[in-house]
Parts: structure tokens; sequence; C-alpha cells
């Protein structure tokens, strides 16, 4: 076995030098295992993809905004090509993080497009067209892509109910803006209220017991 | 299919681990088992899933609800791994539900590590010696008659909040000290790599030691690790305090067959400028402090401590991610009051007709601080060292103070694996 002469310590495994001293060792490796694997250093293909993207995206913005530094005649345009990739970016970040789970990913998808979709209507004078179109189709788009994923992946009910749920409410809320009188054209709200009703009282009817389960687990204190 | 997932909460202490746990510190530890042979992947694959069976907590993935995280049955089937990463690494993460421990081989050795959200040491131990317990009786086709003690454990035992049990709200709740203890500072690892030196010795030769200086093995080593980082001071930071903490295993005082947390700490607090610094200064200051500290009433004092909190009612209905703000918080808070941990996980026993086919069992976790663990088997016991920081002074200190007293230490660690990248990276 390896000896440390300056620590007087027996050294397992073949190592080069002492791990306390950092002093060379004297006698020869017996056959006693090292214990730990060499560690093979990581691929960082994704990283540096990322990294290419993020400063592609920062170096159009600030290319777009130098142009129109330079050349301020057709208004301040630069500022939507900033916050369009910025957009772009925090839905990105979003849809990346929450990857690993699908029912839960395309529920925040609707989530932010929603909001960010609401923030640049209401930014550019409201026409209303998040309200009227973006809404109510992502909606509807996403409960019907939930199911689809719960079949092809074989999801269990409970893996998916409380995101599929929480969707068909957010679809109902539709039906109130209807009734406020903020949507304008009706059929996209109308069309995804009533899937929403009909999603719903699936689950209820059918999946009621697993919702009700999911919803004591969730909520316990 | 069935309709509903089993589900269960998190016992009292594993609460704080999932909002603190970092890439840095992952909350992770790992037991070892070194057999007298490579390791056989298959049986060893067989040999998990039957001991999975067997305590199906170990089943479970980590959710979040509104007000607080819980344990939901997954059948996700564990695989056997071999081992090919640094030890420790993160198991948990909030999006990607996985199982919450992993069985990792390499060449002689079985490594179990769990996340502490599920258990604790003795808690997860109970789940190495029953898997390693299959794996031998497979491999050597060994009569199973006389198993792993404990193994008879319900499943509604094993997965018991014991901190629930013993909580009694009527009791009045002892002050805890607060202290601000000395850091030991110094470069850390790249890439949050966990610097590994396990030490294997006599325990015999170590526990007649101790029994010289008429001391415990755990109060010894720990007047010893005391010692050990006081050299390394800088004469103007003396006048804080070491202060180490010890996790005590409370299944001692309070009878509970739970497999899941059920530890509590107390601490070892050295101020060399008042308590002096010779080492009988230092170790009977240990002992004192194990003496004090080490009584039901204290202990108990420590259940309802941490359970007054979980259990008023107005912290329970603020949402978990409110919660987790906090939670972080009072984690780092908690961290600045101490300089290093000592861990004793005590001897560990298998069966005889096994005991042959094992060479040792090994503990260590995965923190931010230099932490010692250490357990045995038979005669040999093994201490390991876990620290991010860069420095090998203090492990090097600590085992010549060993090996000066006569005592012989075999050495082993991580740092080659880890030196030697460094090294290739500055000749580059």
């Amino acid at each position: 076995m390896l000896h440390c002469n300056s620590c007087d310590v027996y050294l397992r495994g073949s190592p080069t030098q002492c791990p306390l001293c950092q002093c060379s060792l004297s006698g020869k490796p017996d056959d006693t295992e090292g214990a730990f694997p060499n560690i093979l250093s990581r691929q960082a293909s994704s990283r540096l993809l990322l990294a290419w993207i993020a400063f592609g995206s920062i170096s159009a913005a600030v290319i777009c905004f130098t142009v129109n530094l330079i050349l301020p005649a057709g208004g301040w345009w630069s500022l939507f090509v900033v916050t369009g990739i910025g957009s772009l970016w925090i839905d990105f970040a979003i849809m990346v993080r929450k990857r690993k789970n699908l029912p839960k990913s395309i529920l925040w998808q609707v989530a932010t497009i929603s909001l960010i979709a609401y923030l640049w209507d209401t930014f550019t004078g409201f026409h209303g067209w998040s309200l009227d179109y973006v809404l109510p189709i992502l909606c509807t788009c996403s409960m019907i892509a939930m199911a689809v994923v719960a079949r092809i992946r074989w999801l269990h009910i409970q893996d998916y109910i409380l995101y599929l749920v929480l969707d068909c409410i957010l679809g109902i809320v539709s039906l109130v803006l209807i009734i406020m009188g903020s949507v304008r054209i009706v059929i996209p709200s109308a069309i995804c209220f009533g899937v929403s009703v009909i999603f719903l009282a699936f689950l209820i009817f059918f999946e009621g017991k697993a919702l009700w389960a999911e919803i004591q687990r969730r909520l316990h204190m | 299919m069935r309709n509903n997932k089993e589900w269960s909460r998190l016992d009292n202490v594993a609460k704080i681990f999932p909002p603190t746990s970092t890439k840095r510190d992952t909350k992770v530890f790992r037991f070892i088992c070194e057999l007298s042979e490579p390791v056989d992947a298959d049986v060893l694959q067989q040999a998990l899933n039957r001991t999975v069976q067997q305590f199906p907590l170990y089943r479970s993935i980590l959710k979040k609800g509104l007000f607080w995280y819980y344990f939901e049955e997954s059948s996700i089937s564990p695989k056997v791994m071999e081992e090919a990463d640094p030890p420790c690494l993160p198991i948990y993460d909030a999006d990607r539900h996985g199982l919450l421990f992993r069985v990792l081989y390499y060449k002689t050795r079985i490594n179990l590590e769990v996340y502490h959200a599920l258990a604790d040491g003795t808690g997860a131990l109970q789940f190495l010696r029953t898997l390693v317990f299959y794996y031998l009786t497979t491999k050597h086709s060994i009569d199973e008659q006389h198993g792993v003690e404990d193994a008879d454990t319900s499943t509604e035992e094993k997965r018991l909040d014991a901190f629930y049990q013993y909580y009694d709200k009527g009791q009045k709740i002892p002050n805890e000290r607060k202290y601000k203890a000395y850091r030991i500072r110094g470069k850390h690892f790249d890439d949050n790599f966990l610097g590994i030196t396990e030490g294997f010795f006599s325990a015999k030769a170590v526990l007649d030691k101790a029994h010289e200086h008429e001391a415990t093995m755990s109060e010894f080593l720990i007047a010893l690790f005391i010692c050990s980082i006081y050299e390394g001071m800088a004469v103007r930071e003396r006048s804080r305090p070491v202060v180490i903490t010890v996790p005590v295993d409370l299944r001692r005082l309070f009878p509970a067959r739970t497999v899941c947390n059920f530890f509590g700490v107390i601490h070892v607090a050295h101020y060399f400028k008042k308590d002096g610094d010779s080492f009988c200064d230092i170790l009977n200051n240990v002992k004192r402090s194990f003496r004090e500290q080490l009584t039901e009433e204290n202990l108990l004092g420590f259940i309802n401590r941490y359970s007054v909190i979980e259990n008023n009612m107005f912290i329970k209905p603020i949402p978990l991610q409110l919660k987790i703000p906090c939670l972080k918080l009072a984690g780092w808070w908690a961290e600045r009051e101490d300089t290093a941990a000592f861990s004793n996980l005590g001897r560990i026993s298998m069966p005889p007709k096994i005991s042959p086919h094992i060479v040792l069992f090994d503990v260590f976790v995965s923190t931010k601080r230099p932490q010692i663990c250490l357990c045995s088997f038979e005669d040999t016991l093994a201490l390991s060292f876990s620290s991010p920081l860069a420095s090998t002074d203090l492990q090097r200190r600590f085992f010549r103070k060993l090996t000066t007293m006569g005592i012989k230490v075999e050495i082993v660690s991580n740092l080659e694996q880890i030196l030697g990248k460094e090294t290739t990276y500055v000749t580059l």
C-alpha cells in the first residue's frame, strides 16, 4: 500500500500524491480499488447554443436601435423590435424552465402568451385583438393539446387534471368577458366557453374522485 | 390503473430542505457499502426492486401544494447506475419530478444517495442494509432467514412523522442560544465540487484512546476536530467561538420506527479566550456540552420548538410560494451559526452470514462547511470529511493528530479527480 511519510498515512488505490499534504508517496500501489470514478468533463454544447442565441438577439436589438438612432425619420420602430425580442425571451425562458412537465408547461404558455398579448394590445392603442382572439383560441387549443398529450404519453389522470381544470376555468372567464362587453368578436370566446364547459363536465362526471383527491392533496395545510 | 395515488405530508424537519437546496448545497447524503468483490449490476437491480417494495415511501416524488410540499406515490421504477459523476449531485428539481434517491455502484462499492427531505441517516441506513442484505443473499445464495433487524416494521410505522407524535403543545419552549460562529474561509472547488476525504481506522484503537481521556468516541473526536480548526485560525479570529453542530438521532431517546427524518441537533461551542485552548480544556468543554444538552428535556424542547412553528395556525395558511423565501432566509441565517458539523451514525450491524462479504460502511453529506460523518462496521471505523473548500489543511491536521497517537490511518479521497482536472486546466 502507498504511504505518505510526512503524514504517516496509508493510501488506498493508486493516487499520485498525498491528498492531505500533496507530498510524493513511497511504497507500491496494491490492488485496492480506487473509490471514485474519473469524472468526464461535461458537454457544454447546449450552454454554448444558448449563449449564441442570446448573443445574437442582443446584437440584433442593439443594431436595430443604433440604425434607428442614426435614421430617426421612421419613428421609434426599434422599440417594437426590442420589446418583441424581450417578449420572446420571457416566453422562451418559461418554456425551458417548465419543459419537464408538459401539461404544466402548456398552462404556463397560455398564461404568459395571453398576458404578453394583452400588454402589447394595451400599449399599441387597445384594438381588442388580445381578448377577441388570442385568449379564447389559446385556451381552446391548450385544452385539446393537454388531452392529446395525456393520451399519447399515457399520463396518469392526476398528473394533468389540475392544469386542465384551471385551463377550463380560464376558458369560462371568456363568457364573463362577453357579458361585460369587453369582447367585440364573439365567435372565438363563445366556442372557448362551450368547449371549457364540456371538458369540465366530462372531468367532473368521469374523474370526479381523482379531481377531489387532487384538490385535497394540493390544499392540505 | 388505480384512480387515487397515495400521498403523504413531509415530516417536520423535512420541510426546510426543499427550499434550501441549491446546486452548492444539494442536501443529499451518500451511504457507501464496500464489498469484498466487484458489484454485479443485475443482482443489485433485483435487490433494489425488492427493497423498494418494502419501503414504499422511496417510490415517492416531491410536489408542491398550495400550502406545503407533499410526497406523491409514483410509478417510476428506480434503476441502478454505474457511478460517473461527482458525489452528491442535486436530486430534487422542482420542475422535473423524479425519485428522491439513487443507487450507484462503482467497482466494489454500492452507493446510496438520498435527498434529506426523504429520510435522515438512520432511516436511509435501514434502506441500505436491506438492499445489501438482498444483494448478498441473492448473489451468494444465502438463506434469508435471519434478516436485517427492524425489517419487520410496518409501512405505517415507517412513514410516521415522529415529530408530530412527540409534540406537546403545553410544554414550555426553552430559548435557543445564538452564536456568531467562526467560519472557515478559503477558495472553493470549481463547479460546486464536493471534496471527500475518507479515513479508515480501527474502531477499538480510537475507542481505547477516547477511554484514556475518559470520554466517548464522539466527544474525543469532536475535541480533536476543534483543535484542528483552532490551529488554522488567525490570532485575531480567535475571539469568535468555534461551534460544532452535532445531529442527534432522536430515536434513541424517543422510541420510533420511522424511516423519515427524526433527528435533533445540539451545538458544542468553544470560546478559546474563555474556555482555554489546550486539548484538555476543549475536551472538558465538549463533555460538559454533551452532558447538558443530551437530555430528554432539552431534546423535547427541540421537537417542540420546531413543531410549534409548523402547527401555528397563522403560518399554516400562508401560500407555499411565500413561505419559500422565509424558509430560505431562515436556512441562511442558521448557516452563520456554526463552524462545522460532526455526525456520528454509530455502529452498523449486519447478519453474521453476510458480514464476511462486506468490507466497510461509510457515509458523507453535501455541505457548505466542513463536515465529518462517521460510522463503524465491525472494527473498521470510517470517518469522512466532506468540504467544498479546496484546502485540505484541516483534514491533514486532523488525521495527523490521530497518526501521532499511533493509530494506523488509511486514506482515500476524490481530490485527485478534481485536482487532476484543475491541473490540466492550468497547463492548458
